[in-house]
C-alpha cells in the first residue's frame, strides 16, 4: 500500500518511487477539495525513497492550505536513518 | 558551537545584509540596466530569509519571503522599474529593519507600516503572476554558482549543536539539483542513502519556498530549491565529494565545516581597491582624482574581483592589542627619557633605541591601521538620506561622493552617521535654494548638488559636506544670536565667530520648520557629537555660492598628537588639532581692559588671554605675558590665547580614561603617561574659555 485513502484521510508511504509519486499526483490533484488530512505511519520515519513525494506534499499544501498534513506542517522531523529534517517554507 | 553563538554570528551577519540593503537599491535606481546588482540584492535577502527562519524570526522570514519574490520577479523581467517600485523597495527594507528590531526586542512592537507595506508588495506580485512562466525560465540567471557560495557560509549558522566522535569530521553539504535531475536519475533521496551507508547525517535544511501549487507542478521535474544537509564522518573530504561526482558542479558544494570559536577565516570576494595614501594630505584639487579613482571602484562599475582573505577577529582582542601598544609606546618613552641610559656612549646602544624606536613606531602604525575602515559604508548610508530628503522637500538634488576610500577610525564610525545624516538634510532643506527656479534665477543648474567629501589634512580626517545653495546669511545669525542672548550689539564677531552661533543649543533661523530640519535642534548636537569624538565642525560660506560643513578628526581615538606645555610646575597637553599658533607676544600687543580681562592682538585679531594657572587652580602667580608663552587655540566660541609658562615639545600620547575625581572637572579631557613615568592632564579646549 503506497496511498489509500481513509474517508477524509489519506494515508500515504514514504517509501513511494518516482513513478509511485506521478500516480499519486495524478490521483490526489483532482480530490483535493474533499482530502482533509494526509498522514505518513510515525514508523516510517527512517529514510524516503524520493523527495519529489515531499514536494508533492507541499504543492499540495500551497494549493490547498486546510488540509493537514503534519510530516510538513510542523517545522522538523526526525528521522532515524537520516536525521532532523527542516523545512524552510 | 552552540545555538548562542551560532544566533550571534546570525546576528552579526544579517544585520551587515540589512544595512546593505538601501545602498544597494539605491545603486540599483542609479544604474537600472546593471542587473548583477539586483542579483546582489536577490542574494542577500534570499540568504536572510534562510537564516531568519532557521533561528525562528518567522516575522522577519515572512516578510523577507515575500520582498524575496518581488525581487525574484524583477531580477527576471525586463519591466523598466519606475521610481513608486524603488519607494516600495526601500519601505520594505525599513520595515526589514523595524521587524528585525522587533525580532531582537529592542522595539516591542512590528513597524506601523508593516501590513500596509507587506500589502503593496503582495499586490504588486499578484500582478505580476500572469508572466509567461516559459519566458521567466529562460531568462533565468544561473546564480546556482553564487548561492552555493553563500549557502556553505550562510548555513553554519543554521545548524544547531554539531557533537562529534573523535574520527569524525563535519562535513557541510549542498545541494541544489537541477529541474531535470529526476529525469537524469538523480534524487535527493538517492545521495541521502548513499551519505548514511559512509556516515551520520546530522541534520538537513530544506528549502521548499519556489514549489508551485498542484495545476503548475510537473512531479517529474525537481523544484526543490536547495538542500544543505549537515554530514558527521571519518571518510575525507574528496571521498565525501566522490558521491556527487554525476552532478553538474553547479548542483553540489561539499565542505569540511570548520568549527573554531573565536576565528573563522573566509574567502571574500572583494574589489581591489587601489590605496589611497593615508600619510599624505589630499589637497581639494586633487579631489578630481580621487573621483576618477572612486569612479573605478564603484561596486556598480567593479570589474571582476580578485580574491582577498580576511579574518574576523573579536573586537574585545583589538582593543586589548591596542593596549598594549599604547604601553609600549610609554615603555620606550621611558626608555629615552632615562638619564642613565642617555648619559651611555655607545654607538652600539644608540643604534639599537634607534631601532627599537623605528620598529615601535612601525608597529604602531600597523596596530592603528586596523582600527581603520574606510569611510565608504557610511557614505553609501547617505545616498538614501539623500533620496529621502530631497523627495521629502521636492527638491531634485545631485549627490556627488569623493575619496570614500579614505580610512577612519572603527570607533568613531558609529557616532558619526547621525551628525552626518543632520548635516545632509540641513543642507538639502536649508543650504539649496527652495525651488528650482530659484535656482535658475540665479544661474544655477536646476538641480541642487550636495558634495561629500573625506580627505586627510594636516594629520587629521576632514569630512566635508558642501551644498552649492544659498549660502547662510551671516547678518541675520548675528541678529537672531543678539535677541537670543548670545551675543551682544555692541561687540563685534568675526565670520566664523558669527557661524558658530548657529552650533548653540536651540539656535535656529529656519523660518519654517521641517521635519527634516530647522527644529532648532541638532547643529549643536552635530558639534556635541563630534566634540565627543575629539574633533571639531568648521564652517565656511559665501552668500549665493553655498556653504561647507567640514568635520576635522583625529586619526585615531587612542593615540593623539599633543602639544606638551608646563604651567606653575605642572605639565599639561594640549591636542595639536586646536591649536592654531603658539608664540610669545611682545609687550605692545598685550592689553588689559577693565573688567574685561587680557587681550592681545595678533595681526589686528583680538584674542582673549585665558591665563591657564588661574584657569585651573593651580597657583595665584601672575606672570607678564611677555615673559610667557601664548598657545593660540579655537574652540566653538572662537579663537583665543591659552597662557602657559613655556612649551615643552609635540609627542605622541595614549589617551588613559582619568578617574571618577577627575572625569568630573570639564577643563580636562583624559590624561597620558609621559616618559619619566609621570601623569600629564590633556586639556579639553572646548572648555577653557
Amino acid at each position: 500500500m503506497l496511498f489509500e485513502i481513509d474517508g477524509d484521510a489519506l494515508n500515504i508511504s514514504l517509501s513511494m518511487q518516482l513513478d509511485d509519486v506521478v500516480k499519486f499526483y495524478d490521483f490526489i490533484k483532482s480530490k483535493l477539495e474533499y482530502i482533509e488530512s494526509i498522514n505518513v505511519e510515525e514508523e516510517e520515519f527512517a529514510t524516503f525513497e524520493t523527495s519529489a513525494l515531499f514536494q508533492l506534499l507541499f504543492s499540495i499544501k500551497n494549493s490547498n492550505p486546510k488540509i493537514s498534513i503534519p510530516i510538513i506542517d510542523r517545522e522538523s522531523i526526525e528521522f532515524s536513518e537520516y536525521g532532523t529534517i527542516k523545512w524552510v517554507k | 558551537m552552540n545555538k548562542e553563538e551560532l544566533k550571534k554570528i546570525f546576528i552579526e551577519e544579517a544585520t551587515e545584509i540589512i544595512e546593505r540593503l538601501d545602498i544597494q537599491i539605491i545603486d540599483f535606481e542609479e544604474d537600472p540596466s546593471n542587473k548583477d546588482l539586483l542579483n546582489d540584492l536577490f542574494r542577500g535577502v534570499h540568504t536572510l530569509k534562510g537564516s531568519a527562519n532557521s533561528f525562528n524570526f518567522t516575522k522577519l522570514g515572512d516578510f523577507v519571503h515575500h520582498f524575496e519574490d518581488l525581487l525574484d520577479y524583477h531580477r527576471n523581467s525586463n519591466e523598466e522599474i519606475s521610481s513608486e517600485r524603488i519607494d516600495l523597495f526601500l519601505d520594505g527594507v525599513d520595515v526589514i529593519k523595524g521587524v528585525f528590531n522587533y525580532e531582537m526586542e529592542i522595539e516591542s512592537s512590528l513597524p506601523s507600516n508593516y501590513e500596509q507595506t507587506l500589502e503593496k508588495i503582495q499586490l504588486a506580485l499578484n500582478k505580476k503572476l500572469d508572466i509567461n512562466e516559459e519566458s521567466r525560465e529562460s531568462e533565468l540567471p544561473d546564480l546556482s554558482k553564487e548561492f552555493s557560495e553563500d549557502f556553505t557560509i550562510s548555513s553554519e549558522n543554521e545548524f544547531k549543536d554539531i557533537e562529534l566522535k573523535d574520527t569524525e569530521r563535519a562535513f557541510i553539504i549542498t545541494m541544489h539539483l537541477d529541474r531535470d535531475s529526476y529525469f537524469r536519475g538523480f534524487d535527493h533521496a538517492v545521495f541521502f542513502k548513499i551519505l548514511s551507508q559512509s556516515g551520520r547525517i546530522l541534520e538537513s535544511n530544506w528549502y521548499m519556498g519556489d514549489i508551485p501549487p498542484i495545476d503548475k507542478l510537473n512531479p517529474q521535474e525537481c523544484f526543490i530549491k536547495d538542500v544543505i544537509v549537515i554530514f558527521a564522518s571519518e571518510e575525507s573530504l574528496e571521498e565525501i565529494k566522490e558521491v556527487f561526482e554525476f552532478l553538474e558542479d553547479s548542483e553540489y558544494k561539499v565542505e569540511e565545516l570548520k568549527l573554531e570559536e573565536d576565528i573563522k577565516i573566509e574567502s571574500s570576494k572583494e574589489i581591489e581597491k587601489p590605496p589611497l595614501s593615508k600619510e599624505t594630505p589630499i589637497e581639494k584639487s586633487d579631489l578630481e582624482k580621487i573621483e576618477k579613482a572612486s569612479k573605478v571602484e564603484t561596486p556598480t562599475k567593479k570589474k571582476r574581483e580578485e580574491k582577498k582573505s580576511f579574518v574576523k577577529i573579536d573586537t574585545k582582542k583589538l582593543d586589548e592589542l591596542f593596549d598594549s601598544i599604547g604601553e609600549l609606546v610609554i615603555a620606550q618613552n621611558f626608555l629615552f627619557e632615562n638619564r642613565a641610559i642617555r648619559e651611555v656612549e655607545s654607538e652600539q646602544v644608540n643604534k639599537t633605541l634607534e631601532t627599537l624606536s623605528k620598529i615601535t613606531k612601525l608597529i604602531q602604525n600597523r596596530v592603528m591601521s586596523l582600527r581603520m575602515v574606510p569611510i565608504k559604508d557610511t557614505f553609501d548610508k547617505m545616498k538614501r538620506v539623500v533620496r529621502d530628503a530631497s523627495k521629502k522637500v521636492d527638491k531634485k538634488v545631485n549627490l556627488v561622493v569623493y575619496g570614500e576610500d579614505t580610512e577612519i577610525d572603527k570607533t568613531m564610525v558609529d557616532s558619526l552617521s547621525d551628525p552626518l545624516i543632520h548635516l545632509i538634510r540641513n543642507a538639502i532643506d536649508h543650504g539649496l535654494e527652495a525651488n528650482e527656479d530659484d535656482r535658475k534665477k540665479v544661474n544655477k543648474s536646476p538641480v541642487g548638488n550636495v558634495t561629500l567629501s573625506a580627505y586627510h589634512k594636516g594629520g587629521n580626517i576632514a569630512i566635508e559636506i558642501r551644498d552649492d545653495g544659498r549660502g547662510i546669511d551671516k547678518d541675520k545669525i548675528l541678529k537672531k544670536a543678539i535677541t537670543n542672548g548670545l551675543a551682544r550689539e555692541e561687540d563685534e564677531y568675526t565670520r566664523g565667530q558669527i557661524y558658530n552661533f548657529l552650533m548653540q543649543p536651540g539656535f535656529s533661523t529656519a523660518e519654517k520648520i521641517s521635519d527634516i530640519s530647522g527644529r532648532g535642534v541638532g547643529l549643536d548636537v552635530v558639534n556635541t557629537s563630534i566634540e565627543k569624538l575629539l574633533g571639531k565642525v568648521e564652517i565656511e560660506s559665501e552668500m549665493g555660492k553655498g556653504t561647507s560643513f567640514t568635520i576635522l578628526l583625529p586619526l585615531t581615538l587612542a593615540i593623539i598628537d599633543g602639544m606638551l606645555v608646563k604651567s606653575a610646575d605642572e605639565i599639561f597637553i594640549i591636542p595639536i588639532l586646536s591649536i592654531l599658533e603658539s608664540f610669545r607676544p611682545s609687550k605692545k600687543i598685550v592689553h588689559t581692559m577693565k573688567s574685561k580681562g587680557e587681550f592681545v592682538n595678533l595681526r589686528e585679531e583680538i584674542l582673549p588671554i585665558v591665563r591657564l594657572n588661574e584657569k585651573l587652580d593651580l597657583d595665584q602667580t601672575k606672570p607678564n605675558p611677555w615673559d610667557s608663552t601664548l598657545v593660540c587655540v579655537e574652540n566653538e566660541k572662537g579663537k583665543f590665547a591659552i597662557l602657559v609658562d613655556e612649551l615643552i615639545g609635540r609627542q605622541q600620547v595614549v589617551i588613559k580614561p582619568l578617574g571618577k575625581a577627575l572625569s568630573r572637572l570639564k577643563e580636562i579631557s583624559g590624561g597620558a603617561v609621559m616618559g619619566n613615568g609621570e601623569i600629564a592632564l590633556i586639556l579639553n579646549v572646548e572648555e577653557l574659555h
